[in-house]
């Protein structure tokens, strides 16, 4: 199995794949921080963050994991290379799964390239303009345990309390989430790339499943809609938060086996 | 043995009680002498049957041709050798070993090159070949030793976009070499070659059982390729072999033929044309049949003599080789149920 991540790991080696890795957290990071050093301040700090894992939850992680799970399954479909790859005394099922641990792994990194991005951005805009400094809201614990009403909408449905006092745990603890929750739609992404020559439809499927999701989120069935999943973990609906990375996660790690199944037996034309 | 195949279709169920008790008695064999067996193979796309009961019995250590036209079933049957396509029908052992109960195991043994060779653009001649190189576990100084064998290391460490297509045939065949598999299997590796690079290819192809005891399969639709390289030859038509059996017995099937331009066709045919010879005009030459290949020299000789003694110029005088479309009305012809799906 390490021989058969080594080996994706080469194929790599210049092509676009690192391009779009950092390109997709970069751009997240650099319109928060556009927002805040124009002064549209998101003035704390939990609320700055979040509404950066907002962006990457909702848009930049499906629309990368599209891009990305395409570009690893046309990396054999251009050269058609899939046939000597299945062709090798190799189990069939560990060439996909290279490649969807290889999915995997860069989406990991690119979460916490996101959440160290933001906070370089938060960072970057109050040491350019200090006016624009975002605040750590933990030293006003006690303050606004006496002023905050907890029905206060501001944070939607998160705990308020919980925010103030222990942002940062719950920032990486909903980063996370929002990563494990990814699983089903990469795996879906995945299948589909690989399946499909034509790299328009595993492209379609990405871009119509984010489309759709910004409007899911008002639906009864939201949680059940594989690219809202990611979304769906950060809490604003606190009930649908342990469904969304179940299902995405468990659902994940199903249709990734069901997957691989279907691929070992595809006819290679 | 010669073997056209007749058209005595056996009762499905008998025909494949038979195969699978012949199938289990050599699975149990000691040494074991076959490289490639096939029984009954069958794929079908869409309503056609692209692969339709072939029985391949491949020695080892033979260049075994598989030949065809266009469309004839070589590249899909490779594939289901390969285990790319599952059979509709039929079983596949490569030296014994059952490949769909244990395909792994048979496909050790398996070197490919591909009808098209596929290589990762974006990377190095080397970097390509190390890929497969760790997937089969092999030993880094074996990219050193394919890539000499193949005379590709002046240009190991350039991008393979940059690679001619003679380069890419041969990067192909280096990685079908990587750990010296007992079986190589080729599917038309002469593919949009020329002539040098045809003859390269076929010349190296032929110094590969004695050099490295593999067996080789190798697809074309060229019946001179064939007839230059294998041991052994099956002719796959619309999916059913035709013939099978050592590349002698083929030759034994279609007599040679001379090729004389004249000057006086219409006296020469009637000069050679006596007996049972058969004597046709063809674009401006007399093709004129030998009975056997043996004395075929000495027949041409002496023809050349008669021709000139009658006075007739001989300008032109050659042993016609014979196309694969020639062989196949031969073939087809004698049994015209297989021109039929
Ligand atoms: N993927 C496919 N879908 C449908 N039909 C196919 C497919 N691949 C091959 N065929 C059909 O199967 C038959 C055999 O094709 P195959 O490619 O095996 O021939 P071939 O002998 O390799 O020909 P060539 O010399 O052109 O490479 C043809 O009739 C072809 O049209
Ligand atoms: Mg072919």
């Amino acid at each position: 199995m390490l021989a058969s991540i080594r080996v994706e790991l080469i194929k790599l080696k210049r092509s676009k794949i690192m391009l779009v890795a950092l390109a997709g957290p970069a751009l997240v990071a650099l319109l928060f921080f556009s927002l805040q050093a124009s002064g549209a301040n998101l003035r704390a700090w939990p609320l700055y963050l979040f509404a950066g894992m907002t962006a990457w939850a909702t848009f930049m992680l499906p629309l990368t994991a599209t891009i990305i799970a395409t570009l690893l399954a046309q990396l054999e479909h251009g050269p058609k290379t899939w046939a000597h790859l299945l062709a090798l005394p190799v189990p069939k099922w560990r060439v996909f799964a290279a490649k969807a641990i290889v999915a995997l792994g860069l989406i990991a990194a690119m979460s916490l390239l996101t959440g160290a991005l933001l906070a370089f951005g938060g960072w970057l805009a109050g040491a350019l303009n200090p006016e624009n400094k975002l605040l750590d809201p933990a030293p006003f614990a006690a303050l606004a345990e006496t002023m905050v009403d907890p029905d206060d909408q501001a944070f939607g449905d998160l705990d308020v309390m919980l925010m103030v006092k222990e942002w940062r745990r719950v920032v990486a603890e909903r980063l996370a989430y929002v990563y494990l929750s990814s699983f089903l739609l990469i795996a879906v992404q995945l299948w589909a790339a690989f399946r499909f020559r034509n790299f328009l439809i595993p492209m379609a499927l990405g871009v119509g499943g984010g489309f759709f999701a910004i409007f899911a989120q008002a639906s009864a069935y939201g949680v059940y809609f594989p690219w809202l999943m990611p979304f769906n973990t950060l809490g604003f609906m606190p009930e649908n938060v342990e469904k969304a990375l179940a299902y995405g996660l468990v659902g994940g790690i199903g249709m990734g086996l069901l997957m691989f199944v279907d691929m070992s037996r595809m006819q290679i034309k | 043995m010669f073997s056209v195949i007749t058209g005595g279709e056996q009762p499905e169920d008998n025909e494949k009680e038979a195969r699978g008790a012949r199938f289990m008695l050599r699975e149990g064999r000691g040494p074991m002498t076959i490289a490639i067996e096939t029984e009954g193979l069958k794929k079908r796309f869409r309503g056609v049957n692209a692969v339709d009961g072939v029985d391949l019995s491949v020695p080892q250590g033979a260049i075994f041709g598989f030949l065809g036209p266009n469309g004839a079933g070589k590249t899909t049957t490779i594939r289901l050798l390969l285990g790319l396509l599952t059979p509709n029908r039929g079983r596949i052992a490569l030296f014994g070993e059952d490949l769909r109960r244990n395909r792994i195991a048979a496909l050790k043994s398996v070197g490919v090159a591909f009808e098209t060779p596929a290589h990762y653009e974006h990377l190095t001649g080397r970097e390509n070949l190390d890929i497969t190189r760790r997937l089969l576990k092999l030993d880094k100084s074996e990219i050193d030793r394919v890539l000499a064998t193949v005379e590709l290391s002046h240009v190991a460490d350039r991008h393979v976009r940059k690679y001619s297509l003679g380069m890419r045939h041969r990067l192909g065949l280096a990685r079908a070499l990587l750990g010296n598999p007992k079986l190589l299997i080729f599917d038309e590796p002469t593919n949009g070659l020329d002539p040098v690079g045809i003859r390269e290819m076929r010349d190296f192809i032929k110094t590969l059982p004695d050099r490295t005891g593999a067996t080789v399969f190798v697809s074309s639709h060229h019946l001179a390729e064939i007839e230059q390289m294998a041991s052994h030859v099956a002719v796959i038509h619309l999916g059913k072999i035709v013939f099978q059996g050592a590349m002698d017995e083929l030759r034994g099937l279609h007599a040679p033929r001379l090729e004389v331009g004249c000057s006086d066709e219409a006296q020469a045919t009637a000069l050679l044309g006596g007996g049972a010879r058969k004597v046709e005009s063809r674009n401006g030459r007399l093709i004129v049949e030998l009975p056997t290949a043996e004395g075929a020299k000495a027949r041409a000789a002496s023809i050349n003599r008669r021709l000139n003694d009658a006075g007739i110029d001989v300008h032109h005088l050659a042993l016609a080789p014979w196309t694969l479309e020639e062989l196949f009305l031969q073939l087809v012809g004698a049994n015209p149920h297989l021109g039929q799906k």
